[in-house]
């Protein structure tokens, strides 16, 4: 009754719209999502059913952030999302070349200007005399200064010049101002635009006396040269953010060491950390990872225009660092609980006993060896009984000792701890040892 | 107004057989844990043959097959998807927009009744509402080794108001039937992808003797 069927049988990861074989689960399901997105209530049911799959597999405290850190490596498929409206194009015409053309005419004179004034600026500045004639007679060899026996008037103010308000020259054009038309540059200041590399003096308050006097024009000018200057050295937020991240970074790796190294000693039944130490490591590694997540999103999150290599760049941060985040800060090893410390602990410590225990018996036989060979030698060092402890030096040590391990694990440098428990503990075995030897 | 010319034509046209039938379409999709033998239930009913050592699917299979019934032609794309735990996150893509599932347990392993109750349960909550669910409790042959009862099942299924079959693939029992039974009780609207359409024809009013192509 069944037509038979002559087409092959598919099988694979098929999409079930079109029928593409994708290779992977994984693969499917971002190509499902990006290009059959349609219903978007089947999609979410889909990645809730996908979330909780995962929380199953990974099975760890850490789930949630791996699962975020998960997404956010694959989260350039989602940003898709903008409205699509289509608006009609009215009539439109370029002017872009019109632009161009009055662009560059200024543009070029605004540099062959700025130039000319920098070379100007860069005479004057070297090999200024401090000698306020000879500076002026330096001025003039530079910049000719306009003859002003003509000028009645400011030409930038157009206030009539009198005995108060005398006639200047600009510096670096030669023109004529008064003096509330001028403005000063400083003289460091002008030693920076001329020579970007030397390191940069702080502004003197005295610019007014010993800057350069400027007439409003040329001082623009220069100020713009000094802005551009600034801005190519001056970091961007990308940056700093990118740096203050990266510090974060280096704190991390070593706090990861250290953290491994705590774990270990804990397995090993040592006594130099406690859980809780340990635990106030992993809480710090967290909050770094926190830190240089919180960083890495805001870098991410920069506006940016999409597909330019600025928005790459950003992106490949933002998945470097979940990377990093996931693979080094996430992946710390499970602490042993209460209870396996405690065993671990008791077994050495049992071990320790019967080592005491050997080693006090040895020195038991040797000093009856020795007493049967000296007669009753012996029975007078025998007499001086047990030894008042309270103020035993050692003893008295072994308190300081331990105060400085709580102050240095309060502020959490455990690698003072770890010298400081070692040191009580050689103090512990030189304390046993005398106690031995004064009872022989 | 095709559906008046259709049934004033039907009587005209039976006699020779020859199908000025029109085609409807469905999508079905097979659900189960691994092992019951979805693949080889479609692989019964699309090709008749039967794999002692079926493998293991991976992902999902696609097949079509094509019954007659009366005058319509009903098209199956049919979608056997892994029962592995492991692509058990893949099946919503392939039940959504199904208008039939055939949920298949093996009737000699309990956990996979269990499983299939999920499946149901599942597709009740998260397919098309209209979906039409199919039962199978397959490996019929191994009666000897059931651990599910039937009456057990049949309860279950009534309760839900599932079609329910106990199939083979190996003997082929019931499996051409429960792809049958599916097929009449969707509806054949005039749209090719069922659904919503408004029913053409009524399945009381058809004779129903057998279907066309035996
Ligand atoms: N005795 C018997 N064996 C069957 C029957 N149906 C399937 N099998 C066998 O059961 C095994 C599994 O069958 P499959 O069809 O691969 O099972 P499946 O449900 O497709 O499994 P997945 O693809 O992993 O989801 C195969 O070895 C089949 O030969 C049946 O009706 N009777
Ligand atoms: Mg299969
Ligand atoms: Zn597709
Ligand atoms: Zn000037
Ligand atoms: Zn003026």
């Amino acid at each position: 009754m069944a037509a038979s069927n002559e087409e092959e049988i598919l099988e694979g990861f098929l999409c079930p719209i079109c029928k593409a074989d994708l290779k992977s689960a994984s693969q499917l399901t971002n190509h499902f999502e990006s290009l059959h997105q349609e219903e978007q209530d089947v999609l979410k049911s889909l990645k809730e059913i996908f979330g909780k799959a995962k929380k199953i597999i990974l099975n760890n405290d850490d789930t949630d952030l791996k699962e975020t850190f998960d997404r956010a490596l694959k989260f350039s498929s989602q940003e898709r999302y903008y409205a699509r409206e289509e608006q009609t194009v009215g009539v439109s015409r370029s002017s872009t070349d019109y632009f161009k053309a009055v662009r560059s005419a200024r543009l070029e004179r605004y540099a062959t200007e700025t130039n000319k004034l920098l070379i100007r600026l860069d005479k004057l500045v070297c090999n200024m005399p401090s000698d306020p004639n000879q500076r002026k007679q330096h001025e003039q060899e530079v910049v000719p200064w306009l003859d002003g026996s003509s000028v009645k008037l400011c030409p930038n103010c157009a206030k009539a010049f009198n005995l108060t308000r005398r006639k200047h020259h600009c510096r670096l054009c030669g023109s004529i101002l008064c003096h509330d038309c001028s403005v000063f540059l400083d003289l460091n200041v002008a030693k920076t635009i001329v020579d970007p590399s030397a390191t940069p003096q702080p502004e003197t308050s005295t610019a007014e006396k010993f800057g350069l006097r400027l007439c409003e024009h040329c001082y623009n000018l220069v100020q713009l040269r000094r802005q551009i200057q600034e801005n190519r050295n001056v970091k961007t937020v990308l940056m700093s953010a990118y740096e203050q991240m990266r510090s974060l970074m280096e704190q991390a790796t070593p706090a990861v060491e250290m953290y491994e190294k705590m774990c270990q000693s804990l397995f090993d039944g040592e006594t130099i950390y406690n859980l809780s130490d340990v635990n106030a490591m992993r809480g710090r590694i967290g909050k770094l990872a926190e830190g240089i997540d919180l960083l890495s999103k805001h870098i991410a999150s920069l506006p940016v225009q999409p597909g330019t290599r600025q928005a790459k760049l950003q992106n490949s941060i933002r998945q470097a660092s979940a990377h990093y985040i996931k693979e080094e800060l996430l992946s710390l090893r499970k602490l042993p609980t209460e209870a396996q410390i405690e065993e671990v602990r008791r077994q050495r410590y049992e071990r320790a006993q019967k080592q005491i225990e050997l080693e006090r018996e040895r020195i038991e036989r040797e000093r009856e060896r020795r007493e049967k060979e000296w007669g009753e030698e012996g029975e007078a060092s025998g007499g001086r009984g047990q030894q008042h402890d309270d103020d035993n030096p050692i003893l008295e040590q072994m308190n300081i000792i331990r105060d400085y391990i709580k102050e240095a694990r309060k502020e959490l440098r455990f690698e003072e701890v770890a010298i400081l428990e070692q040191n009580l503990k050689d103090l512990k075995k030189e304390y046993q040892l005398q106690m031995l030897s004064n009872k022989s | 107004m095709i559906s008046i010319a259709m049934a004033t034509n039907r009587s005209a046209q039976r006699p020779n057989g020859a199908p000025q039938t029109k085609v409807c379409q469905f999508k079905l999709v097979l659900l189960g844990e691994s092992a019951v033998g979805k693949s080889s239930l479609v692989l019964r009913f699309v090709k008749g043959q039967f794999h002692e050592y079926q493998e293991s699917t991976i992902g999902a299979a696609f097949l079509t097959q094509t019954l007659c019934l009366d005058d319509t032609t009903v098209k199956f794309e049919i979608w056997d998807t892994a029962g592995q735990e492991r692509y058990h996150s893949l099946a919503p893509m392939y039940y959504r927009g199904a208008q039939a599932a055939i949920v298949v347990y093996d009737i000699t392993n309990q956990d996979t009744f269990g499983r299939a109750k999920n499946w149901v349960k599942e597709l009740q909550r998260q397919a098309s509402p209209s979906i039409v669910i199919a039962l199978a409790g397959n490996k019929s042959d191994l009666a000897a080794k059931r651990m599910v009862e039937f009456e057990e099942a049949q309860a279950y299924a009534d309760e839900n108001g599932l079609l329910f079959m106990e199939t083979s693939a190996k003997t082929a029992m019931n499996v051409n039937d429960i792809f049958l039974a599916i097929a009449n009780k969707l509806p054949k609207s005039e749209v090719s992808t069922g659904g919503a359409g408004t029913r053409v024809l009524n399945d009381a009013d058809a004779p129903r003797a057998s279907s066309c192509c035996k």
